[in-house]
């Protein structure tokens, strides 16, 4: 039977997502509402709390909505949080749901106008004959108020539901993708998109594949890569066509005979794909692994890592309880070295790409008093079980870790587990 | 500035780990989330002894660790309360257990022989399909998934089947037949011990029994690709939206269907929602289930003979071009003819008309 827990599924966090700086971290649930942290400038006199993220400011971004042609229900659930870089005092971030993505001001304000001429403290009209002399308003000192306003609506271009947005490093467009097609906004252009990838059949009946995922380049605007339900990889470039039907690079890793069972395809489903910050590589999240490609090679991935191999002998349980459709989504460092995707039982897993080490933590309540230290854990598979170690038929798949980031320059990550953020960071003397 | 955890710089610290933990709780306590089963759907396979399934209920952390012993967790559990006699009627949630029992096994033995993992595979998902069926939005992500699954094992049955020779009396799939650990108590069909069993297992023969999987759903080509095709075709719904044209026979590479094929299937220019409807029908009973409403049955075996259908099921005739469907209420199971060239040339064999009625009506779950 199901314990259900104090808090309402509402709060179960579906994205989250660090801005350009790391100053700022944005979550997004599934009750459509987006709540933005804000870490805390450095102070000299508690150096401390240098780091700490608080409460910066909380909006509903996404109401359910009834789609009344075809009488269904569209989801509130924030699918996808991206932030803009900063061009000015305020801050700019992307937030879509299964329909609809919407760009959103977040600016502060200290200050307001006192003295107006006309009208009084209240707002009121003030009697004309009343009116003695001219004065000018004058700007004076406010609490922080930090407001939240949606700039564009950019809706009805998606049948499929969308599961990916990415800006483009020209700061003018992004794409938006569903299960079938890719689109290209401009952000000035709420009404109009371009279909850049389309990869719905005539005939329904010969569907065999889906857009999982997609990316613009972090450099070149014209570039782009789009995962597939089939493990593929394709990267297009917009100057070769208006319709990026053909790609320019198809990555495919040849199956594993060893490895085959009738879950093989499910399995190679990829989740997510990230370019690296150099733009040198894209990392791609199956069920089970997680793999490292240069884009100058095609026919297979330059590393694999295993996330939770053990599972490899349950997938029929996991099948049958749907878990292994779950998506996972899996995010690089600030400095490319290191890999970090979720699993099971609130763990989370990372890949150092460079000394080939890795680790399981894991995010719950034990582990999170202030400053304490992460204990590694360990999945035991076989007879004999240490200590400390965690059995794979003990696990919990109710609790899985999909949504994780890391801060752009520094060792600070953020873990959603369920309706819990965990904010972690690399302690340094 | 962004070196990874393991590179140096930590001084004396001796934790390999030096992430520090501070939880910023944005909600309440952690919400467990209620197993998601497959709703609605019938079990297909009755009374087979299994461990406990993987899914466990979650525990406080502390507890869970410590409470895996050496002999094995949840999977080590007695199984007893998946046996279940006759008649007993099941609840949706012993008939996720049992499902979760099932695919349990599948992960767990070693002894599961292909032919039945494979059926038992297929019918996840055909039931997941159904189920998707039934919602009103159903995931296009997972029903392709599970569709080119379903492709698939079919191709590959059907590439086994059009290897074994065609011959009346073995129509058994290449593996001995072997089935230890797989008790049918509650039902009629026990396993076939030895290729002698194999041998009897004639259509001229009714009186043997076949394996389990016999018992599972027989279903033509034509109905399983109609029924992806259908699924597929529903999720199309959008600008698109032009009559539904009359399917193709899905696959290009299906065989062609002998002349003397009289297989029970459903003709072509039917092949639209019915097709779907009728595959999945074999799931349940007619009457159970509002799907068949618009069908008339009398139109879909129009060219059939049906004077078998009035004869003692005891006693088929020797060379039936199609053997009989076991109940009316069951007609729309498709059985392959002994001569057939579609996928399963395994004949199903019956035994008491009783013991098919106590199954039907499990199945149905009155």
């Amino acid at each position: 039977n199901p314990i259900i827990g104090s808090s309402p599924a509402s709060d179960i966090i579906s994205t989250v997502e660090f801005n350009h700086t790391g100053e700022l971290l944005a979550t997004g649930d599934k009750g459509g509402r987006v709540v933005i942290f804000q870490r805390e400038q450095e102070s000299k006199n508690q150096p401390h709390r240098r780091g700490e993220y608080n409460v910066y400011s909380t909006f509903q971004s996404h109401e359910p909505e009834f789609d009344y042609l075809k009488s269904l229900e569209i989801e509130e659930k924030i699918n996808k949080i991206r932030w803009l870089p900063q061009q000015n005092a305020a801050y700019f971030l992307l937030s879509t749901n299964d329909k609809t993505v919407k760009l959103w001001k977040v600016s502060e304000r200290d200050k307001r106008p006192e003295g107006y001429n006309l009208k009084d403290e209240d707002g009121r009209l003030r009697d004309p004959s009343m009116i003695t002399m001219l004065r000018v308003p004058v700007l004076r000192p406010m609490d922080l108020m930090v407001e939240a306003t949606p700039r564009r609506v950019f809706a009805n271009a998606h049948t499929y539901h969308i599961n990916s947005i990415s800006v483009n490093s020209d700061y003018e467009t992004y794409m938006s993708a569903d299960d079938l097609r890719i689109n290209l906004w401009n952000f000035e252009i709420t009404n109009q998109s371009f279909n850049i990838v389309d990869i719905k059949p005539a005939n329904m009946e010969e569907l065999t594949e889906v857009i999982t995922a997609a990316e613009f380049h972090p450099h070149h605007c014209n570039t782009f890569v789009y995962s597939s339900s089939k493990g593929t990889i394709r990267l297009c470039d917009m100057r070769a066509s208006a319709l990026c039907d053909r790609h320019s690079k198809f990555f495919e890793e040849p199956e594993d005979p060893s490895n085959r069972s009738f879950f093989s395809e499910i399995i190679s489903s990829i989740s997510d794909v990230k370019f690296s910050h150099s733009g040198r590589y894209i990392m791609t999240r199956d069920y089970l692994t997680v793999k490292v490609w240069d884009l100058n090679m095609e026919n297979r991935p330059i590393e694999t890592y295993q996330v939770h191999d053990y599972l490899r002998s349950k997938l029929c349980s996991l099948y049958e309880n749907d878990c292994i459709f779950d998506k996972f989504e899996c995010v690089w460092n600030g400095s490319d070295s290191v890999i970090m995707t979720g699993s099971y039982n609130n763990f989370f897993r990372m890949f150092d790409r460079n000394t080939k080490r890795d680790v399981t933590l894991e995010a719950s309540r034990e582990n999170s008093k202030p400053r304490a230290i992460l204990k590694p854990r360990k999945v035991c598979v076989g007879g004999k079980r240490r200590k400390d170690e965690i059995s794979v038929d003990s696990l919990d798949f109710s609790k899985k870790i999909l949504h994780t980031a890391w801060h752009p320059s520094e060792n600070i990550i953020a873990v959603a587990a369920t309706n819990n953020l965990y904010i972690f960071q690399d302690k340094v003397n | 500035m962004g070196a990874g955890p393991a590179a140096g710089g930590r001084g004396a610290r001796s934790s390999p780990s030096p992430w520090a933990g501070r939880g910023v709780a944005c909600g309440g306590e952690e919400l467990r989330w209620p197993g998601p089963g497959g709703g609605g759907s019938r079990l297909l396979l009755e009374g087979v002894r299994v461990p406990a399934p993987l899914r466990e209920p979650a525990r406080p952390a502390g507890e869970g660790r410590a409470a895996c012993e050496g002999a094995g967790g949840p999977l080590a559990r007695s199984s007893s309360r998946f046996m279940l006699g006759r008649g007993l009627k099941r609840k949706l949630s012993d008939y996720e257990e049992n499902m979760a029992g099932l695919s349990s096994a599948f992960d767990s033995s070693r002894n599961l022989p292909y032919p039945l993992k494979r059926q038992l595979v297929l019918n996840m998902c055909l039931t997941k399909l159904q189920t998707y069926k039934m919602l009103v939005e159903p995931n296009l992500h997972r029903s392709v998934l599970i569709a080119n699954t379903v492709r698939q094992i079919q191709e590959e049955m059907r590439q086994e089947s059009s290897q074994q020779p065609i011959n009346v009396c073995n129509g058994i799939a290449p593996n001995p037949p072997s089935y230890p650990g797989i008790d049918s108590s509650g039902i009629s069909l026990h396993l076939p011990s030895g290729s002698s069993q194999q041998e009897s297992n004639c259509c001229n023969s009714w009186s043997a029994e076949g394996p389990i999987e016999n018992s599972l759903l027989m279903v033509s080509d034509d109905d399983m690709s109609s029924a992806i095709s259908s699924i597929l075709k529903d999720l199309d719904f959008m600008e698109d939206i032009s009559p539904p044209t009359s399917l193709v026979p899905a696959g290009d590479d299906e065989p062609p269907k002998s002349p003397e094929n009289t297989c029970l299937k459903l003709e072509d220019d039917r092949q639209d929602l019915k097709g779907a409807e009728c595959v999945f029908g074999s799931f349940e009973i007619s009457n159970s289930t509002s799907y068949l409403k618009d069908l008339a049955i009398d139109d879909i075996f129009e060219d059939i003979d049906t004077s078998m259908y009035d004869s003692d099921f005891c006693s088929p005739p020797l060379m039936a071009p199609r053997p009989p469907s076991a109940a009316t209420e069951e007609t729309l199971k498709t059985f392959p003819s002994c001569n057939s060239s579609s996928t399963n040339n395994i004949p199903i064999c019956r035994t008491d008309l009783s013991e098919l009625d106590h199954i039907m009506e499990i199945l149905v779950g009155s």
